[in-house]
């Protein structure tokens, strides 16, 4: 047999095993991804028995395994971030209360909350696009990194913008890192929320519990009726009750109910 | 020609293409835990530590061999070179001895005196055992021993075990031959030299003498001169420039049951790295402090009894962080919530003290690690020597420091130690000195 004859068989056989692999690979893709209905049936069933209703629009997100983030509070100090936000003759009014002829500033654990106390005069509305360049600005002048951050939510009503600006890594929310903003043509009128640099260093990570998984648990601790609207995986510090100078970003599910609450769960699976 | 050409890159492609595929489904089949690295898992292999907790967990903090007269009475502390074999006749002697089951007489006071001033091996202890306890570091098992607490051991000539340090003394009548030789050869080897090393009871410091006095314990030995010690250097092997260095601990958080590689962590306003897992929260502060407290169980140990389990449990980390320091138990205690060990450095053989804590404790219940503390520290001998203050006179000072509010005042130990003000300072050797609840008036 002619080594040309010979190459023609292997083409052809290797062309087979390269299309059989394509095909395994890309049904084991979908498999994951899908919830099978019986999975649906089950956790719809768990759900019913302890009162939690699922809203028919809810999406169920994927996610099959997830790094963890390191990330530095972008509240480096509360006398630095007072200075910056208030001004150098800010003075503090009560523990985690700080006073300028500008505003005031309260902080809790890495949650801050300024409210300026210049009053609004003008009842024209910036445009959007200027609402995002003075929010943007002002924001990265505290020092929080904005590359990856996004306005999620705006309405404007009488000339004052409500804003949700968030951000995002691994193409996932950070609920850690999310700042709710009034502002109007005079300028900032409050801010509030907490936010962290996202650094260039990563852990492997490992498995993130299945979205099912994660709606049964939620209505094993809730015990009480609710309606989910909604269900997403980000990342957070999962602990808002204390200050963290930084904090690693593990992944996360949000479940978001019809009262408007949320619901978070560490989405690690613990691989043992 | 040119098709064969074509057809040979084709069937290269192919077969790279393929081997790519072949990887892709390979590497999703997860042939290890994530988190595991074999590589790394080699490297952190421990280093074996010359001061293994394990094996020097029975050991006494000092040994006194009394030659048979007072001013021939000699200390060997742990890092003296005749320590060990000195300790390894007195541990054959006690093993056989605490194996004898309804052996223990309760004996008097000056019967223990007695004893002591004979030709004798004193070991003390830092810590305080109950027999039940104390078999158990040993490795055997003892039954039928008085409900009692001791931390001092005579072994006279003749094999008789001695043992007490609290309310009462017992003797076990024993026969060995061990005991003759050490007290013999120590004699020689010191036949030149007078060490007069008294007991407080000796000098009758243990009893009151007038309406405004103060006592010592009776075993407190009384030095005649200062003690002269080379300082000490401790190093802080958790930070590097100023931060916690996340590297040097890695090797070591997977033995409190942290994933390094999935672990939830973050860094409080003071420095201190935190990681919470669900067995427990690990916490290490910037001066190297290390603190676990468990969630639930806690973290599984190898089998053993609770003392072994501890003691290989910190052999591991000291091996790990590269730790090669003496420890010496200094405490443990039973309780229903479980067994608790505290144990000191040990540096040129005398206690590495700290205010408000000790070097290492441990909690340990139905074998699982249920908290953990330790200061991590490495020990450098320096070549500058420290002289402590006359036995005397920081007798006199301490006297002055409390007598103004007292009329009675108990000192329940004093003995020399080394004081790490976890400022990374040199430690010079100094007096450590244990007062007793005094009375105010």
């Amino acid at each position: 047999m002619s080594w040309s004859r010979i190459k023609t068989i292997l083409i052809i056989l290797f062309l087979f095993t390269d299309i059989f692999l394509a095909a395994s690979i890309f049904t084991a893709q979908k498999k994951e991804t899908e919830i099978s209905p019986e999975v649906l049936d089950a956790a719809n069933a768990v759900l019913e028995n302890h009162n939690i209703a699922l809203d028919k629009s809810v999406m169920f997100p994927h996610m099959s395994s997830a790094p963890i983030l390191q990330a530095d509070n972008a509240i480096t100090d509360y006398d630095a971030f007072a200075a910056l936000i208030l001004g150098d003759d800010y003075y503090l009014e009560a523990p985690e209360v700080y006073s300028s002829d500008m505003g005031s500033l309260t902080f809790s654990g890495d949650r801050f909350s300024f409210k300026s106390k210049e009053e609004k005069k003008s009842a024209q509305a910036l445009a959007q696009k200027a609402v995002r360049k003075m929010l943007f600005s002002k924001l990265k002048s505290l020092g929080f990194d904005m590359s990856r951050a996004k306005i999620v939510q705006a309405a404007e009503k009488g000339g004052i913008w409500t804003v949700k600006v968030r951000d995002f890594a691994e193409s996932r929310p950070v609920f850690s890192s999310g700042i709710d903003a009034s502002i109007s043509a005079d300028g900032i009128l409050s801010l509030s929320g907490s936010w962290f640099n996202v650094r260039g260093t990563r852990e492997q990570g490992g498995s993130v519990k299945s979205i099912m998984g994660i709606l049964i648990d939620f209505a094993e601790e809730y015990s009480r009726p609710a309606e989910i609207t909604a269900a997403e995986y980000g990342y957070s510090v999962f602990d808002d009750d204390n200050y963290h100078k930084s904090a690693s970003l593990i992944p996360v599910a949000r479940i978001v109910l019809k009262d408007g609450t949320d619901w978070f769960a560490d989405a690690r699976a613990n691989d043992e | 020609m040119k098709t064969e050409r074509i057809k040979s890159i084709v069937l290269i492609l192919l077969i790279i293409t393929n081997l790519v595929l072949a990887e892709k489904i390979l590497v999703n089949e997860k042939l290890w835990l994530s988190g595991y690295n074999f590589f790394v898992s080699t490297r952190n292999s421990r280093k074996k530590n010359n001061f293994s907790v394990s094996e020097r967990l029975s050991m006494p903090e000092k040994i006194v061999v009394n030659t048979g007269y007072q001013s021939s009475r000699f200390i060997f502390k742990r890092d003296d070179k005749d320590f060990a074999s000195i300790n390894s006749a007195a541990s054959e002697i006690v093993k056989s001895a605490f194996s004898m089951p309804k052996s223990a007489l309760e004996i008097s006071p000056e019967d223990w005196y007695a004893a002591l001033t004979a030709k004798s091996l004193y070991l003390n202890y830092s810590a305080s055992f109950t027999p039940s306890i104390f078999a158990s570091l040993l490795g055997i098992s003892s039954s039928d021993f008085p409900d009692t607490e001791f931390s001092d051991i005579v072994i006279a000539e003749n094999g008789n075990v001695y043992f007490g340090g609290g309310a009462a003394y017992y003797k076990i009548p024993f026969t060995s031959s061990l005991a003759s030789p050490i007290i013999q050869s120590v004699f020689l080897e010191h036949a030149d030299e007078e060490s007069v090393i008294n007991y407080s009871f000796d000098l009758n410091f243990d009893k009151n003498s007038g309406e405004s006095s103060t006592v010592l314990s009776p075993m407190i030995l009384i030095y005649s001169e200062p003690v002269t010690e080379n300082t000490v250097l401790p190093e802080n092997p958790v930070t590097k420039d100023g931060e916690i260095d996340r590297k040097a601990l890695s090797g070591i958080l997977s033995d409190f049951g942290v994933n390094k590689s999935s672990a939830r962590s973050y860094t409080e306003a003071d420095g201190s790295l935190v990681y919470v897992e669900n067995n427990g929260i690990l916490k290490i502060t910037e001066s190297g402090i290390l603190t676990f407290t468990a969630r639930g169980n806690g973290v599984k140990l190898k089998n053993g009894s609770a003392s072994s389990q501890i003691a290989a449990f910190i052999d591991e980390i000291n091996g790990k962080m590269n730790i090669d320091a003496d420890l010496c138990l200094s405490s443990a205690q039973a309780d229903d919530s479980g067994q608790h060990f505290e144990f000191d450095y040990m540096a040129k053989g005398y206690p590495v003290k700290y205010a408000d804590r000790c070097a290492v404790s441990a909690t340990v219940s139905n074998g699982y690690l249920v908290s953990y503390s330790q200061i991590l520290r490495r020990f450098t001998v320096t070549d500058a020597q420290s002289v402590s203050p006359d036995f005397i006179q920081a007798l006199d000072e301490i006297i002055d420091t409390y007598h103004g509010s007292m009329s009675e005042m108990r000192i329940t130990k004093m003995y020399p130690a080394f004081f790490d003000d976890l400022s990374q300072n040199e430690l010079e050797i100094d007096w450590h000195i244990a007062v007793d609840n005094v009375l105010a008036e």
